[in-house]
């Protein structure tokens, strides 16, 4: 347990060493020290502690402040006091129970392994937790944002219907881009242009659903949809220039289907958070329509955007493959100056 | 009950004792402190008539003897020791571990 995070707060520089130096025979390795309460706050920014034990001096009443001055900064760490029995262990109960900035007490003389036990358990519960939580911290960004409030709200198979705006982009000739270019660049300009859209989705409320691995979709939900999503889609279109691959956008509003696809019930079968129906078919198919640093959206959602500036091309009759119906669209083409003036 | 020492001098052996090998002052220290809680129980619970006055005043009566008894040991213990019996500070020479670690 190299690694482990322990400071030691004690006043007795002879307590102190021969705390640290049986903690360390224990396979504790480096013990961070706090000699004076003013210590306190420069050792907890050095070390970020998992664990502190406090050496409770009987004829030094007033460090048990110390033990709130920790919970303060370092809320995180554990608070282990040592006491002498009779009236400093009834004085640190008293502190523990009023101010609860003490986690665990143990009686003097450490004459067995129990404090040496309970404080490599408690290091090693906060490391496993640290760790834990850094793995989840990853995962969540595996995540599209409407599958957390999914699992936050218990996890259910209930699929949800609504009235959203989906956004699909897509690169242009993707295929030739692979070929052309070392995977490597291919994959650090892929990167950098979705993580550049998924930003701007973010800034205009919108929440990225997935990367469809040349492309992403990304959907609006609630008030003010219509013009946060087209904005947002013009913004994006905006980006172009700016990245080294050409893409389209396609913009359609209409009810969606939410939800986990996938049975997780069953061992080693995968399941995954997707938002799928015409609306979004019918964003991916006017994307593909979409010229390089082109948008096109319904003439529908712009009824409500009201965006006239860039003044959008109108497409009559347009066909839109796997629906078979005819619709009218507006064709946007963002002028870059005007994006600028007009960014969030 | 009389007191040789006070709670104060008797924590200030078992700070110093922390670790010190078998803790034995600490241990008789320690000792002393639950001998004088078991005595201020049986007064206290002594003053409840419900109560048979008469087990907690024998308990009492037993717990005095033997607090007298564990303080005498620790003076013992303390000279036997070497330990200024005015501060109250470990002498030296029990100090085994050096302040290497810090």
């Amino acid at each position: 347990m190299n690694d482990s995070r322990l400071m030691l707060v004690d006043s007795n520089d002879y307590t102190a060493s021969v705390l640290i130096e049986d903690l360390r025979r224990r396979g504790l390795g480096y013990v961070h020290w706090a000699a004076t309460a003013l210590d306190v706050p420069r050792v907890l920014g050095i070390c970020e502690p998992d664990a502190v034990v406090v050496n409770y001096h009987s004829d030094q009443p007033d460090n048990l402040m110390v033990c709130s001055t920790i919970k303060l900064l370092a809320p995180l760490a554990a608070t282990v006091v040592i006491a002498s029995p009779g009236p400093a262990l009834k004085a640190v109960r008293h502190w523990a129970k009023q101010t609860s900035s003490i986690d665990v007490i143990i009686e003097k003389p450490l004459s067995d392994e129990r404090f040496f036990t309970t404080v490599i358990n408690l290091l090693r519960v906060k490391a496993a937790t640290r760790e834990a939580d850094v793995r989840v911290a990853r995962l969540t960004s595996l995540v599209p944002e409407g599958a957390l409030s999914v699992m936050d709200n218990g996890f259910g198979d209930k699929a949800e219907i609504f009235d959203a705006v989906a956004i699909f982009t897509d690169i242009r000739g993707s295929s030739r881009l692979i070929r052309d270019m070392p995977p490597q660049v291919f994959f650090e300009n892929l990167n950098a242009l979705l993580s550049a859209q998924a930003a701007l989705v973010r800034t205009h409320q919108g929440a990225v659903v997935k990367y469809t691995g040349d492309g992403m979709l990304a959907i609006f939900r609630g008030m003010g949809r219509s013009y946060l999503a087209l904005r947002c889609g013009l913004a994006i279109a905006g980006l172009t220039g700016k990245h080294r691959f050409p893409f389209g956008v396609g913009i359609a509003q209409g009810l969606v289907l939410a939800g986990f696809i996938g049975d997780s019930t069953q061992a080693g079968q995968k399941r995954q958070y997707d938002v799928i129906g015409a609306t979004v078919h019918m964003a991916a198919r006017l994307c593909e329509l979409a010229s390089a640093g082109e948008v096109i959206a319904t003439q529908g959602l712009n009824k409500s955007a009201r965006i006239s500036s860039p003044i959008p091309r109108l497409m009559t009759g347009v066909l839109i493959r796997g629906l078979d119906v005819e619709t009218d669209c507006l064709a946007f083409y963002p002028d870059q100056t005007e994006l600028k003036q007009q960014e969030f | 009950m009389k007191e040789q020492f006070d709670a104060a001098q008797i924590s200030k052996v078992i700070d110093q004792a922390l670790v010190y090998q078998c803790a034995c002052p600490a241990q008789v220290c320690r000792a002393i402190f639950e001998l004088r809680e078991l005595y201020e129980y049986q007064m206290n619970c002594a003053s409840d008539s419900v109560n048979d006055a008469l087990v907690h005043k024998t308990i009492a009566a037993a717990t005095e003897r033997s607090h007298e008894a564990m303080e005498e040991c620790l003076k013992k213990v303390l000279e036997i020791e070497g330990w200024d019996q005015t501060t109250f500070l470990m002498p030296q020479a029990l100090k085994k571990k050096p302040a290497r670690a810090l």
